[in-house]
């Protein structure tokens, strides 16, 4: 009898232990369920803030969710990475609010991805959401609200509250209650700016302030380092030639002239041969 | 036994319990065990230039290893070299956060700025590296500024920049080895009502010939905006030929007005043409034409660069003492080209089309000797051609390059002479070409070309089946 007690004790230990690693697995998959992303990389400081106000810090692989309000401090960056694979940078200075945000697999009815930019700016290529589903998919900015008819473009709030955007590949739409302005594939632009209460304007160059990563950070050469370039350049501008090769469709007259002087059409003259045919050409 | 049984419970429990726990951890990680170490497949593939392969693995690892920075430089390279730059900006830019001092880095984030189209943060950088890294190898100083120059060339319409004149004077001198060379001229044609056409070829010659050919050319480019600009170009090449068989005198001069126009990523530009062919001092070709061509810079695997041209022309060719001939011509060529590190690969395909109207005074020798008859001559020729071509740049004063080339052609002939009801007859003509040579730059002005081509062409139009053999020195003066 006490075997089998002991042998009951077992194995209901057993099926306890089995039940709660499974309760943990499921939790794990149901908090991946719910999340909206994750954080890839941060630089400095990058805070989640829920509806409550309660703030937590974000570390690499750390979850983002709906209702959240991501911010980077400044001099702070982050990337993260929403579930329909959507890539983000957050510049210094951001409060981006995920507002709706729902992926459930490329065939849902119900994506979405609704946020909002309250300070600072982003770089983002859009994922599976902006891509099947453009009216899935929107961002609020004080002066004006963004559509994507494409993938990477970058938004930023300057102070005075301008926004200012730039698109690298695909399309947007920025639409305010004075106008609205394509930019991107199709439009005669890709930068824009609009000034609270005004409609968008396109813009010819990029603007200055998204000129910020890289080696140099934006730095412009010194007169120094300019004739250095210089120098280096007049060195290896030697070899430049060998390395674009002619592909601009040009008429190759040399080419031209072999082919039809093998046609045969000069026969008759170079030959002085009065009886050549001559046909071709 | 108690205890027995007591200890394999336990292990029971314990085994399970780790399996269990193992499998939370890991969810990301089960392939792991499959492929060994994924970072070192997606290294080997990085190293081995397999960056489809590597892209893919890269994609798989993303939510363990996105964000570690030794994976992030193998992803980025793959994606810069896969046509997925728009992802390696952001893979370089946190690599740049990450580690703002490496050059690799920061090399990978330009190059992706610049395949994305982005110049105004490309640039920057480039030339940051270049300026502050003297310990760069010469392929890698090659390959920035190169990249640099092709940003300047897309941007040569700057607002305040004068008129640039340009010029250039070339001789190049060469030997023809024609072998097995039988032409028209060199044939006896008949005509049969039932066989059609038929042509006896009765010997091979061989035409060994020498050749000199100078080249002048001159040009103006005068920007009208930061967008266009304005170009006249000038030019005139001239080719002795001197061989047991034949002696003549070729040239051609052109005169050509363009109008590029910048992009944004990349140019576009129409020109309009009019060239003259002489021989032995006689003008036998006069040829107007219109070129329109569109470079794009893009982003796929194969290629970074595409081109597409479109050339449209009407010749005539009039030797005023037998006949004459207006020659329509067509082509579209469509060019891929892409930089990898010392190599540069070009890719071409053209399809083109000639279409000639015109009369012709034949001498029929067969049936009616000296009987002299003009005739209406309908001629028309479409034609399909694939070229590769690469450049092996070894260092910054040498390099070298490889070009095959087939061709094919089918031609459509209407003989007013010999067929009644002008019947069209198709026939076939091929040719196939590979030259290898080299380029040494002597100094910024001087460059010196060597060149060994092999050439073999047919067709029963014109019953012409030869192979050449050309061995070519040259020399280009740029001014």
């Amino acid at each position: 009898m006490n075997k089998l007690k002991q042998t009951l004790v077992l194995l209901t230990s057993l099926i306890s232990l089995l039940t709660l690693s499974s309760i943990a697995v499921a939790s794990t998959e149901a908090s991946k369920d719910n999340a909206a992303g994750f954080v890839i990389a941060v630089s400095g400081k990058l805070t989640a803030v829920d509806e409550k106000g309660k703030t937590r810090t974000l570390t690499r692989r750390s979850q983002f969710f709906a209702s959240e309000t991501l911010k980077t401090a400044a001099n702070s960056t982050a990337q993260i990475r929403f579930k329909d694979n959507a890539l983000m940078t957050l510049k210094p200075g951001t409060q981006l609010k995920i507002g709706e945000y729902h992926f459930g697999g490329s065939k849902d009815p119900e994506n979405k991805s609704f946020m909002e930019l309250l300070s600072g700016g982003f770089r983002t290529l859009s994922g599976s959401i902006g891509k099947l589903n453009q009216a899935a998919y929107r961002i609020d900015t004080p002066a004006a609200s963004i559509g994507i008819r494409g993938t990477d473009y970058e938004i930023v709030i300057a102070v005075g509250g301008k926004v200012f955007a730039a698109v690298h590949g695909g399309g947007i739409a920025l639409v305010n209650d004075i106008g609205e302005l394509d930019i991107g594939e199709g439009s005669e632009f890709l930068y824009a700016e609009i000034s609270p209460g005004q409609a968008p304007v396109g813009l010819e160059s990029l603007p200055e302030l998204f000129v910020k990563m890289g080696g140099g950070e934006g730095k412009a050469l010194t007169k120094e380092e300019k004739e250095a370039l210089a120098a280096k350049l007049e060195d290896l501008s030697e070899s430049f030639d060998s390395t674009i090769p002619d592909t601009d469709g040009a008429f190759d007259f040399d080419k031209f002239i072999d082919s039809v002087i093998q046609s045969g059409v000069f026969d008759d003259i170079i030959n002085e041969d009065p009886y050549g045919y001559g046909y071709g050409g | 036994m108690k205890l027995r049984l007591k200890a394999i419970l336990s292990i029971l429990t314990v085994s399970l319990f780790m399996q269990n726990v193992l499998a939370e951890d890991s969810s990301g990680s089960v392939d792991e065990g499959v492929q060994v170490n994924p970072m070192k497949t997606l290294e080997k593939l990085v190293g081995d230039g397999q960056y489809g392969k590597a892209y893919e693995q890269a994609q798989d690892m993303l939510f363990d290893y996105e964000g570690d920075p030794e994976f992030d430089l193998l992803y980025g390279t793959a994606a810069n070299e896969t046509g997925h730059s728009d992802e390696a900006v952001f893979v370089f830019e946190r690599l740049v956060e990450a580690d703002p001092g490496n050059v690799n880095v920061q090399i990978g984030l330009a190059k992706a700025y610049y395949k994305v189209g982005n110049r105004e943060q490309a640039k920057p950088i480039f030339e940051r590296v270049l300026v502050e890294n003297g310990e760069l190898s010469e392929q890698e100083k090659i390959q920035i500024a190169s990249y640099l120059k092709a940003m300047s060339s897309d941007s040569a319409f700057d607002k305040d920049m004068k008129g640039v004149f340009k010029g250039l004077v070339g001789v190049s001198m060469g030997y023809d080895d024609n072998i097995n060379t039988a032409s028209s001229a060199d044939s006896i044609e008949f005509y049969n009502q039932v066989l059609g056409w038929w042509a006896f070829i009765p010997g091979i010659d061989e035409e060994a010939s020498g050749y000199v050919s100078p080249k002048l050319s001159l040009s103006f480019l005068k920007p009208l905006s930061e967008k266009t600009a304005i170009e006249i170009k000038g030019n005139a090449s001239a080719r002795k030929v001197k061989s047991s068989l034949e002696a003549y005198d070729s040239s051609t001069t052109f005169i050509e007005i363009g109008n590029p126009w910048r992009l944004e990523k990349g140019t576009a530009r129409y020109a309009v043409r009019q060239t003259a062919l002489s021989l032995d001092g006689q003008t036998l070709f006069k040829l107007s034409q219109f070129d329109v061509a569109w470079k794009q810079n893009i982003d796929w695997h194969c290629a970074d660069k595409l081109t597409l041209a479109f050339s449209a022309g009407a010749m005539r060719y009039d030797d005023e003492a037998q006949s004459y001939k207006d020659i329509n011509l067509y082509a579209l060529k469509m060019a891929l080209s892409k930089q990898a590190e010392q190599f540069v690969h070009n890719m071409a395909f053209t399809l083109g089309a000639d279409r000639t109207e015109g009369m012709v005074t034949y001498y029929d020798n067969l049936v009616t000797f000296l009987n002299i008859t003009e005739e209406a001559d309908e001629y028309s020729r479409d034609y399909v051609g694939l070229a590769y071509g690469i450049v092996y740049i070894s260092n910054a004063k040498t390099s070298y390059f490889g070009n095959l080339s087939v061709e094919s052609s089918s031609y459509k002939d209407v003989d007013h002479l010999h067929q009644a009801n002008g019947k069209w007859e198709k026939r076939d003509g091929q040719q196939v070409e590979l030259t290898v040579g080299s380029r040494y730059n002597w100094n910024k002005e001087l460059k010196l070309h060597a060149l060994a081509s092999a050439k073999d062409a047919a067709s029963d139009v014109d019953f012409y089946d030869y192979a050449k053999n050309t061995v070519e020195l040259g020399a280009v003066y740029q001014f």
